[in-house]
């Protein structure tokens, strides 16, 4: 056996050892991914959930009735507008 | 004898036993591997097999999600949003020790007790046991150890806009499928196309491992309309008032865009909330303003005179002699309502309403060119929009008028349209002739100029606008259309309803204009069906509500007033 072979031995010991820890490593990210994926896919649902949520808060007839009870606001009249020309 | 070089290996005496040996273990080893082949093969295969299509792959069908409808200004109208429901299998959940069924109870945030309920009123084999959950909460369920609990995903549709929109957008049902208004009319674009993915499965269905998509759903197309919701709901409101005010059957408004021909709100009542399907009425689903057909009544008189105007009959200012508000056509006879004077000048005929005047105009038109005239307008034609059952309205045959079927088409009888094909004629005369294609889809561009129809001449498309804003002013038919600062014009109608062919003591009362008049903007038609209250006037039900949108609308689009007004001083006057 001559000095070569070790040292070729070694790497491909070397090499095996290094497989296994980027399969195991490949594996642990793909698991990681998919928990990201599926976390992207509940937050979209999060997300479309509160569009529908937001587009009932700000319904013409809801923000016209808190304008007027709660902040006692009236659509202007006429002659309160002042229009100028940009 | 010389030997060069010879492998001492090859010198070596082996013995014969030793060859043996090595020969008969490898044949052992390949006797156990052949029995237990024949083992796995033969006498445990049903066990393999069953282990086998417990954890096979299998194509799921992945539903797309359905495209959104949105307003003008990107408000929701309609969306969709996933949701889980939990079903269970009574039957199998029952054999469950009283530790699994206090954990699925604990589960579902309900008591032991309240389960057994639960599973006692639902199905023998098949209950919901909690509906539309956010997906999230379902998790569990899915993994679960015992056989007899499962979750269903879907889709649920959600209406934010609620009843304002309920006519036109629609509904679907259970399955997500489009079945009114434009969520049926609309349905293959709004719907998408569902994909496949490959997964492996579990014995009891449960997905084990997630895999390759085999085909990617196509997610539904967002459809973005013409329509305005803060436009609608103002029309919707103005509506639901004048019918409670008027003890009325129905009403229906629509609002259009004079110079882009889009459609900004199409309101209907009675309605309904679309978020809660159960209890139907159809005469809530209908929507009024592009099915429901009915005899304008007066509101066509503009039309008519615009032709007489167009044919150089008449001008403005020649005068008719209504002959004390009676004239006989063969053996029937024509009367106006509001008659007082014996001479009307053409505008007067239409400030007043009088239907003795425009008949005599139409008696002395060609009955077929006052048919092409109106069939130009869109009447008798079915306008092209998406949605279901929209009415094409009819009109006499051009050839067999008798001049009694003239003198009534004049003031819009014995002709039938829907309240949207007026607000479109009406577009035309506002717009100085030109009428433009409807739409409920948002126009980015002004529609294609070919698209575009000249159906009057600039000067008298002028003089009879000129003509529908005295109907406004102080004299005419429909002074409460007034508004403050904003010159508003338009034409009252006020229809008898025609029952089983013979018209009876029940009326439809519509006003159909436009403001600011200077310079149009928008075309306000409204319809109130069968006012009882006191009266059942055009320009007393429903001209008001045509006031109350346009005075409301008009600055909210930041249109600026177009009528001489208290000065800057009296705005910052303090309320009183």
């Amino acid at each position: 056996m001559t000095r070569f072979d070790a040292v070729l031995l070694g790497l491909v010991v070397a090499s095996s050892v290094m497989l296994v820890q980027t399969k195991h490593e490949a594996r642990l990210l793909y698991l990681a991914q998919e928990n990201q994926n599926r976390r992207s896919m509940r937050l979209d649902v999060e997300w479309r959930q509160l569009q529908i949520e937001r587009a009932t808060l700000v319904t013409q007839d809801r923000v016209q009735r808190l304008a007027q009870e709660k902040l006692g606001l009236a659509p202007p009249r006429p002659e309160q507008i002042i229009p100028w020309e940009r | 004898m010389e030997q060069k070089s010879i492998n001492p290996l090859l010198v070596l005496a082996i013995p014969v036993w030793r060859q043996r040996m090595v020969v008969f273990s490898l044949l052992c080893l390949f006797a156990i591997l052949v029995l237990r082949a024949a083992y796995l093969q033969g006498i445990q295969d049903e066990f393999l097999q069953q282990q086998g299509e417990a954890r096979y792959e299998r194509q799921i069908e992945v539903p797309a999600m359905r495209g959104r409808v949105l307003d003008r200004n990107g408000h929701i109208l309609a969306d969709s949003s996933p949701v889980a429901s939990i079903w269970a299998d009574p039957a199998k959940v029952r054999q469950w020790s009283h530790e699994d069924l206090s954990r699925l109870a604990r589960m579902l945030g309900m008591s032991t007790d309240e389960l057994g309920r639960r599973l006692e009123k639902g199905g023998r084999r098949f209950t919901y046991l909690r509906r539309h959950l956010p997906p999230d909460e379902a998790r569990p369920i899915m993994g679960w150890p015992q056989e007899g609990v499962g979750v269903v995903e879907e889709y649920l549709r959600f209406y934010p806009q609620g009843e304002a929109f309920a006519q036109l957008v629609g509904l679907v049902d259970v399955d997500g499928q489009g079945i009114e208004g434009l969520e049926a009319s609309l349905n293959s674009s709004l719907a998408g196309e569902s994909g496949k993915r490959l997964v492996v499965q579990d014995r009891r269905g449960r997905v084990v491992q997630d895999s390759v998509w085999v085909e990617r759903p196509r997610d539904g197309r967002d459809v973005v309309l013409s329509l305005d919701a803060r436009i609608q709901h103002i029309a919707f409101r103005a509506l639901e008032q004048a019918v409670a005010r008027h003890q009325a059957r129905a009403g229906g408004a629509v609002v259009i865009d004079v110079r882009t021909g889009e459609i900004l709100a199409l309101a209907n009542w009675p309605s309904y909330n679309p978020n809660r399907r159960t209890g139907l009425d159809l005469s809530e689903v209908r929507n009024r303003v592009v099915t429901d057909l009915y005899e304008p009544g007066s509101v066509m008189k503009p039309l008519l005179v615009a032709l007489a105007l167009e044919r150089g009959v008449v001008k403005p200012e020649t005068p008719i002699d209504i002959q004390g508000g009676i004239l006989r056509v063969g053996n029937h006879s024509i009367r106006d309502v509001h008659a007082t004077e014996r001479a009307l000048t053409v505008s007067q005929v239409i400030q007043k309403s009088s239907n003795v005047g425009v008949a005599k105009i139409a008696l002395g038109l060609d009955p077929k060119d006052l048919w092409r005239h109106y069939r130009a307008f869109g009447f008798g034609t079915r306008p092209d929009l998406p949605l279901p059952g929209v009415a094409a309205g009819r009109m006499l045959p051009p050839d067999s008028l008798k001049p009694i079927e003239v003198a009534t088409m004049a003031y819009g009888h014995g002709i039938s349209t829907s309240l949207l094909q007026l607000a479109h004629a009406y577009q035309a005369i506002a717009n100085d002739g030109v009428m433009l294609p409807l739409t409920l889809m948002r126009r980015d561009a002004p529609p294609p100029i070919d698209e575009m129809r000249r159906i009057l001449s600039p000067q008298t498309a002028r003089q009879v606008k000129a003509m529908m804003e005295l109907v406004t002013q102080p004299g005419g038919t429909a002074t409460r259309a007034a508004v403050n600062g904003y010159r508003t014009a338009g034409k009252t109608g006020t229809a008898h309803k025609l029952e089983n062919g013979r018209y009876v003591e029940k009326y439809l009362a519509s006003f159909v204009g436009y403001a600011p008049a200077s310079q149009p903007r928008l075309v306000v038609a409204v319809m109130i069906d069968e006012p009882k209250a006191k009266s059942y006037y055009g320009g007393a039900v429903a001209a008001p509500v045509f006031a109350e949108i346009v005075g409301q609308v008009l600055p909210s689009l930041g249109v600026a007033p177009d009528m001489p007004g208290p000065t800057v001083a009296a705005a910052q006057r303090p309320r009183g």
